[in-house]
């Protein structure tokens, strides 16, 4: 699947300026707090993929790229199947998709376009939104939202866990907690050292995702 | 070798043909193995998931294990490529809300049915997916004793049955349809070449999803359908450490209202499965996980 995104994507890359081959992603430079980009998922059915338009913050640790704030596209609704044996036919038309697409992603840039761009979504009581919109707020400087929302977040994932490990023998550790917990002590002993934590993450993800021909660093 | 070892070994080679099944952990290093014959699996062990479907009794050749094989996997080659996306989006959709149904509150809680073959009655199944049985004031039809059925329930009893929201009672509905659709084609086909009940549950639950996403359905779209998360919550990409999920429901703000399931045949699911789809979305009990059965007859498996 890398493989064949990376030859399509490629492909792409070579012919359009606008986009940069990070990895098996095709990333829209330049990239600040937030990778916008696109991204091609295999499925169970031989040659059809789904592509996602992909927005997504850089600022907690990951193992790839998290897809709660991106979008499946296609033309008119329809299934994509690429061509393995013709990878400038797949990426002709995978091409034609995702131009439209293009300058709705170049507007989102920093954590202000990312609060504006998730605005739809802010009645979104998941834990990892919650986290997110948590840790956006404190980017922004909005402390005691900030404050506010890793408050409310901490009451609802111990009701979660308390409901999740009833009638099991062994208490079961979860990572989502584990860095809700990382999270809320770096905000404890101050705003400045959550912001320094989440530039560190972010540094981390850049190398992950390999985006480093994209990324801006960020001002200290 | 000794003699002392010659007794040793003439000991356990008695050993070994009084104590059957004992064979290799009698066997001491030194005597040569025999050399392993080459063997076709044992189809015939209990935990063991067929391959492909034996053919019927009355089959004048015996397909030969490759071929049947082959010949089955040319077929969902074949039935990948076809536009099966223009078919289920065609104005012909097989949802009828008129359609009768047994009541979500039916007292034996929480399953329900659609009726097999467009037929006026409605089947119920007991909790223990037992024989099909007429609601009141119903008869059921005995044109076809065999029927391709469809029906939903909760995966942990007593545990999210919050089907008082109307979106998910209205897309449980909506889904059962789809499925009762696509479950009565894929049987129909698989009558006339007929497939494994795996081969089978492989070509249910592509055409569901493909139908799914071709209907755009109100908080699921093209996005709800066939999603993985991580244990984090996080939405990843398909092949990940992740829990792949049929469908989710969504409210508008983007939060899981349901999550769908579907099985066929008598597959079930854990409860150990239900709780790392909870823990793999972060939802708690209160968000339904609704499994939707899809059965295309006993005489079929």
């Amino acid at each position: 699947m890398v493989r064949r995104s990376r030859r399509i994507f490629g492909q792409i890359a070579k012919e359009m300026s606008a986009f940069i081959l990070c990895k098996d992603m095709l990333v829209i430079p330049p990239t600040e707090n937030i990778v916008r980009g696109f991204l091609i998922e295999g499925t169970s059915e031989k040659d059809r993929i789904y592509l996602w338009k992909v927005v997504c913050p850089l600022h907690r640790p990951m193992r790839d790229v998290y897809l709660n704030y991106s979008d499946r596209i296609s033309e008119e609704g329809g299934d994509i199947f690429v061509d393995s044996k013709d990878f400038r036919k797949s990426a002709a038309l995978i091409g034609s998709i995702i131009g439209k697409h293009v300058d709705e992603l170049s507007l989102i840039r920093t954590a202000k376009d990312f609060l504006r761009y998730i605005g739809p979504m802010l009645g979104n009581e998941s834990f990892v939104v919650q986290l997110d919109l948590a840790m956006i707020h404190c980017r922004m400087r909005n402390i005691s939202k900030c404050r506010e929302i890793l408050t409310k977040l901490r009451v609802r994932f111990d009701s979660w866990t308390e409901q999740m490990n009833q009638g099991s023998r062994q208490k079961h550790s979860d990572p989502f907690g584990d860095q809700l917990e990382l999270v809320e002590r770096a905000f404890a002993s101050g705003s400045e050292d959550l912001i320094v934590l989440m530039n560190e993450w972010e540094s981390k993800n850049v190398e992950l995702l390999e985006l480093g021909p994209t990324w801006v660093p960020p001002v200290v | 070798m000794d003699s002392s070892h010659r007794l040793c070994a003439a000991t356990i080679r008695h050993r070994r043909h009084s104590w059957p099944g004992s064979r290799n952990r009698t066997r001491p290093f030194y005597l040569p193995r025999k050399k392993p014959q080459m063997a076709l699996p044992n189809h015939s062990h209990p935990n063991r998931i067929p391959l492909f479907r034996a053919p019927p009794s009355g089959s004048p050749v015996k397909p030969k294990l490759d071929d049947q094989f082959y010949k089955e996997f040319s077929r969902a080659i074949e039935l990948s490529k076809a536009d099966i996306r223009l078919r289920d989006a065609s104005p012909h959709s097989h949802f009828n809300s008129n359609q009768p149904r047994v009541s979500a509150g039916h007292s034996d809680g929480g399953q329900w049915t659609s009726s097999g073959e467009g037929r006026a009655s409605s089947e119920y199944l007991g909790r223990n997916g037992a024989e099909p049985v007429a609601l009141p004031g119903q008869v059921m039809s005995d044109a076809d004793p065999d029927p391709v059925r469809v029906w939903s329930q909760y995966a942990q009893a007593g545990v999210g049955q919050n089907s008082q929201n109307p979106a998910v009672e209205r897309t449980k509905d909506i889904l059962t349809d789809i499925l009762l659709g696509v479950n009565r084609r894929v049987a129909a086909e698989a009558q006339s070449n007929p497939i494994s009940a795996r081969l089978y549950g492989i070509f249910v639950h592509r055409d569901f999803a493909n139908a799914v996403r071709a209907q755009d359905l109100p908080g699921i779209g093209r996005d709800g359908v066939e999603q993985s998360f991580n244990g984090l919550g996080e939405i990843v990409r398909y092949g990940l450490d992740a829990s792949r999920t049929d469908i989710v429901l969504r409210d508008r703000s983007g939060r899981i209202i349901a999550i769908f399931d579907v099985k066929t045949g008598n597959a079930a699911m854990a409860p150990a499965t239900a709780k790392r789809y909870r823990r793999h979305t972060q939802v708690g009990p209160e968000v339904p996980i609704i499994i939707l059965h899809a059965v295309r007859g006993a005489g079929l498996w």
